[in-house]
């Protein structure tokens, strides 16, 4: 069945804003990291990325939830949040009350991985093994809670999580590396390598999901407009696709040519600019559709 | 027996009044910014102009429902009222973005930012009224935005009823041979 839609603005209409926009890249940053360091443990690679990555992610999921509770009705709400544990009870439909669950369980992993790192890495083999699981709900469930909202159509849709997912693994990778300030070309080839991949597969990604949600018609189509060639479009096209996605790729091939490790930190700089202009995007140009009830 | 808000569809008959609006807001007390019932107009200026209440429409399976984290929205079993518990709502804001008909309000909360939910009730605080021997009766919930209606396009009461009534001024309307003047898009 089809509804007709309209757009409008309601007084007192208050969406998401920045505050949801910056937990979803911060929560997206510590997934990657927090899977960049576990795979690198127990692939037995440069112990300094693992640190790093270990020690980033806790403290960007401490950040990102700090956010969410500051987005909350008041003192009490926000005490009740973090406090009472019977407040997120509706498990079996709502993805927020999933993810608070999922977001509190990979903070303690991520922090018990960080202390056994650094208390001599008793255990942080088993820990790495459960972090790798974590991470990737984490960064799918930002990309779940979105779609959960079903009348803003820009986020309603299956791919929203992957996308997520990709650019988590992305930021999360390049943040690890530029925390890490490994010199030595040889020691994070495999990152590099992977780094590019995902890259690659993120710069197909953006455009075919927007694509496929202006294909739906009506508002999608309108929110997608307002990236694609209207207000948003130099963001989008300048900060996102070229900055973000295009000139990291290629100083990233150029790089594992040519051995060269100058032009990296820059390189991982723009890589987080183009995951958090993504965020602020999906946030900012969601325009919910108004149903209109017909009998 | 569900109790539902009906609108009338077939004729538009909302002339944009703001009865409605004015009556919930004198009987609910909503603060500044909470409009529990809103007229929205589509194709303001143009032949096709339509004017429309939007109340919470009580859905049978409501979408803020499914995604409320802490279970303070709920429907309430005998009949059908999807109400808020303001002492379990956090402010979160996702039924907000679940909600087809933008019935959720938020009043202002800490920060300068969105307080608690706030939504129709369907004027679920009784009427309190003596009969002879001075006993109280609680009259069923009646809203008064329904009441106050000037042209009867909103429709309040047991889902039954309110359909059969509306099913009614459909088939006297085609009978008469009275084409569809709404929503035709």
């Amino acid at each position: 069945m089809e509804f007709p839609y309209y757009v409008m603005e309601f007084p007192g209409y208050q969406d998401w804003g920045w505050e949801i926009a910056l937990y979803i890249f911060l929560g997206g940053v510590a997934s990657g990291a927090l899977i960049t360091a576990a795979a690198a443990l127990l692939l037995g690679r440069e112990a300094r990325v693992v640190r790093a990555g270990a020690y980033l992610a806790p403290v960007l999921l401490i950040i990102g939830s700090a956010l969410l509770l500051l987005d909350l009705a008041g003192i009490k709400a926000m005490l009740r949040a973090l406090l009472v544990p019977a407040t997120f009870t509706n498990l079996t439909t709502s993805w927020m009350a999933r993810g608070a669950w999922i977001l509190l369980t990979t903070l303690l992993v991520a922090l018990a991985f960080a202390y056994s790192l650094a208390k001599g890495r008793r255990y942080s083999g088993a820990l790495a093994l459960l972090a790798l699981p974590l991470g990737t709900a984490t960064a799918l469930y930002t990309g779940l809670l979105l779609k959960g909202a079903r009348f803003v159509p820009l986020w309603n849709s299956g791919e929203l999580p992957l996308l997520f997912l990709t650019s988590a693994l992305t930021t999360g990778i390049a943040a690890t590396l530029l925390l890490a300030s490994v010199r030595e070309h040889a020691k994070i080839r495999g990152f590099l390598a992977a780094l590019l991949v995902l890259l690659l597969i993120e710069a197909v990604e953006v455009p075919l999901y927007l694509l496929a949600v202006a294909g739906e018609g009506g508002v999608a189509a309108q929110s997608v407009a307002v990236i694609l060639y209207g207000a948003y479009s130099t963001i989008f096209w300048v900060v996102l696709m070229v900055l973000g996605i295009i000139i990291p790729l290629l100083g990233l091939a150029y790089a594992l040519a040519t051995g060269r490790v100058a032009p990296l930190p820059a390189l991982f700089a723009l890589v987080l600019l183009g995951g958090l202009t993504l965020r602020f995007l999906l946030v900012e140009a969601a325009t919910k559709a108004i149903v209109v009830p017909i009998i | 027996m569900p109790k539902k808000f009906l609108l009338d569809m077939y004729v538009n008959r909302c002339i944009r009044c703001e009865g409605c609006v004015a009556v919930c807001k004198t009987q609910n007390k909503t603060p500044e910014g909470v409009n529990r019932i809103r007229v929205i107009t589509f194709d303001e200026g143009e032949p096709t102009e339509t004017n429309m209440p939007m109340p919470c429409l009580h859905c049978n399976e409501p979408p803020c429902m499914y995604v409320c984290p802490t279970k303070a929205i709920y429907k309430r079993k005998e009949d059908g009222i999807v109400l808020v518990n303001k002492d379990t709502c956090i402010g979160c804001g996702y039924c907000l973005m679940a909600c087809p008909f933008g019935a959720p309000q938020f009043e202002k909360g800490a920060f300068g930012n969105r307080g608690k939910m706030d939504k129709c009730t369907f004027c679920v605080e009784p009427y309190e009224q003596k009969d002879e021997q001075g006993r109280l009766i609680q009259l069923e919930p009646k809203p008064r935005c329904a009441m106050v209606c000037a042209t009867g396009h909103l429709l309040a009461g047991d889902a039954s009823e309110i359909s059969a009534k509306l099913r009614e001024r459909v088939g006297y309307r085609m009978s008469r041979g009275v084409e569809k003047t709404f929503l035709t898009f």
